[in-house]
């Protein structure tokens, strides 16, 4: 049941900040980055000072912009508490959810997250995976490298276990990729500015058969940061406050060297179902109450799988869901900003400072009417971070 | 030819399958306690967490568990060698395992999820060391 979120001892998301999206940049990664933080400082009314706990990904930051960087070139002389999270996908949106927590027992009064990349000027993020000994030694020979052999793989044992045509297949992967185009025509700063119909979708050749070109996420340089504070800290009280009221966290026996190929269920992600259940069940928010959802997309086999895992559909029904139709417009719009496919590849983090514009009612062109809860899903993997986020 | 491309399998943990497969056997490890056969190695079983386990000859044989035609090359030293399949079998002696391979002596529109197939061993793509590679299974199509 809805009930009334009581803003005093809650998270609230009181400030976001978004870098310049774009393929390539000419400001390095660090301008980036400041960029980033100084626009959630003003867009939180807050002073570099006030910052009491910096929060970062783990296995990204700590050798393209590690805290103690953020920290000097910001100004965050007040900072007591710092954590980084080395979980991949997952990294931001746990470092909310532990931001969320330290804030609500009063330990700390503004967290920073932040999160930047310039791989699109730099190189694509595929070699990431060859710190996994099994990977060099016994994937890669064969040629097994990059990301989306994985999703590739994944799609095509989807189809096979619940009975799709391969045509089936791409045209429900093909709609992920043209209603995600769709919504990023509707967001002033995602890289994708030209429209994509299903036909110019099902035209373009295989880059890892069942995936297409429009399949993969953008390469991106960019950065955002989100600013977490106790409802007593959040200077705006003239605009809607957007509460953490629920998230959940869960992850699998299994090693991130071995999800991917080994995946005892290869073609459903168990932590992301378990991660969804606990975050709704601590927000006391059902699936059908949410407004939109801002769902991991690196590939577009993945959002498909984190869909059923939240339950908007049963598993093995995702490719009949999303035919149907997920942009803004539809009962429950997938990545309104256009996700990692249209809007910029940021592993995510974008996700969370969209969800927090749609709950503003900030938006402009792509918002979603009326929005007062949404779920944010990180990522497909062993493990799995659930985010609801609501407007009070 | 595709030049070579790591040369790394000096690890204790990894190399004995290579080792094994330099003698044309396929191995797996295999616990010793509760005799499942997993998938990469670790240091304990991933079933009961035994930490007795040992390298076993498997039957190298298995079903076409999924794959993939790789039309673009995501390494430039893979330049030269797309398209080419990639397959992921799952051994008859290891229901659960997921190798990661190759398959010869198909073409990709005959290529269908189910399919038995039998090892045999050459360097694949991207390597020169011999390894197990596959071939459908003539006997059990």
């Amino acid at each position: 049941m809805a009930q009334t979120v009581n803003t005093s001892k809650q998270a609230v998301i009181s400030g976001t900040g978004e870098s310049r999206f774009s393929r390539r940049s000419d400001a390095p990664l660090a301008r980036l980055q400041l960029d980033a933080i100084n626009a959630a400082l003003t867009d939180a009314g807050l002073e570099p000072g006030d910052i009491d706990g910096v929060f970062t990904d783990g296995s990204v930051m700590p050798v393209s912009f590690p805290i103690d960087v953020a920290q000097t070139n910001a100004g965050l002389h007040g900072v007591r508490r710092v954590g980084q999270f080395a979980t991949g996908g997952t990294g931001t949106a746990l470092a909310v959810m532990e931001a969320a927590k330290a804030i609500r027992q009063g330990d700390l009064h503004a967290a920073l997250i932040y999160f930047g990349v310039d791989w699109g000027s730099s190189q694509p993020p595929y070699s990431f995976h060859d710190r996994y000994r099994a990977k060099v030694l016994y994937e890669q020979p064969y040629g097994y490298y990059g990301q989306a052999l994985y999703f590739a793989t994944i799609a095509r044992r989807y189809a096979h276990e619940y009975g799709y045509t391969m045509d089936q297949l791409a045209r429900g992967l093909g709609q992920i990729a043209v209603d995600h185009r769709a919504n990023a025509l509707l967001n002033s700063n995602a890289q994708q500015s030209r429209s994509l119909d299903l036909d110019t979708y099902l035209a373009e050749g295989m880059l890892a058969d069942p995936l297409r070109r429009y399949d993969c996420c953008l390469q991106s340089d960019g950065a955002v940061a989100l600013i977490l504070t106790s409802e007593e800290f959040n200077s705006h009280k003239d605009r809607p406050a957007v509460v953490v009221t629920g998230a959940g966290y869960a992850a699998d026996s299994i090693t991130d060297e071995s999800f991917f190929s080994q995946n005892p269920l290869f073609t459903s992600l168990p932590s992301a179902h378990r991660s969804a259940a606990l975050a709704l069940s601590n927000a006391g928010v059902t699936v059908e109450q949410l407004d939109f959802v801002q769902a991991y997309d690196c590939f577009t086999p993945s959002p498909l799988m984190q869909l059923e895992a939240l339950g908007v559909c049963a598993p093995g029904a995702g490719i009949e869901y999303v035919t149907a139709g997920t942009a803004i417009g539809s009962d429950l719009p997938l990545n309104t900003h256009g996700g990692s496919l249209a809007q910029c590849y940021l592993l995510g983090i974008n996700h969370i400072s969209e969800a927090v514009r749609q709950l503003r009612g900030e938006a402009g062109a792509g918002q979603v009417k009326n929005a007062s809860k949404g779920a944010v899903m990180m990522a497909p993997g062993r493990d799995h971070v659930t985010l609801i986020l609501e407007r009070s | 030819m595709p030049t070579k491309r790591l040369d790394k399998s000096s690890d204790a943990m990894f190399q004995p399958y290579y080792d094994a497969a330099a003698e044309q056997r396929f191995v797996l490890p295999q616990c010793g306690s509760c005799g499942h056969r997993f998938w990469y190695p670790q240091t304990s079983c991933p079933s009961c967490l035994s930490l007795e386990w040992t390298w076993r000859d498997t039957k190298p044989q298995g079903r076409i568990f999924s794959w993939t035609e790789v039309h673009h090359p995501f390494n430039e030293e893979l330049t030269e060698t797309v398209p080419f399949l990639v397959v992921i079998v799952e051994p008859d002696e290891a229901p659960g395992v997921h190798l990661v391979s190759s398959v010869r002596g198909i073409e990709p529109g005959e290529l269908r999820v189910g399919l038995p197939v039998v090892a045999t061993f050459a360097a694949p793509v991207w390597s020169d060391h011999m390894l197990p590679v596959f071939e459908i299974d003539p006997a059990r199509v």
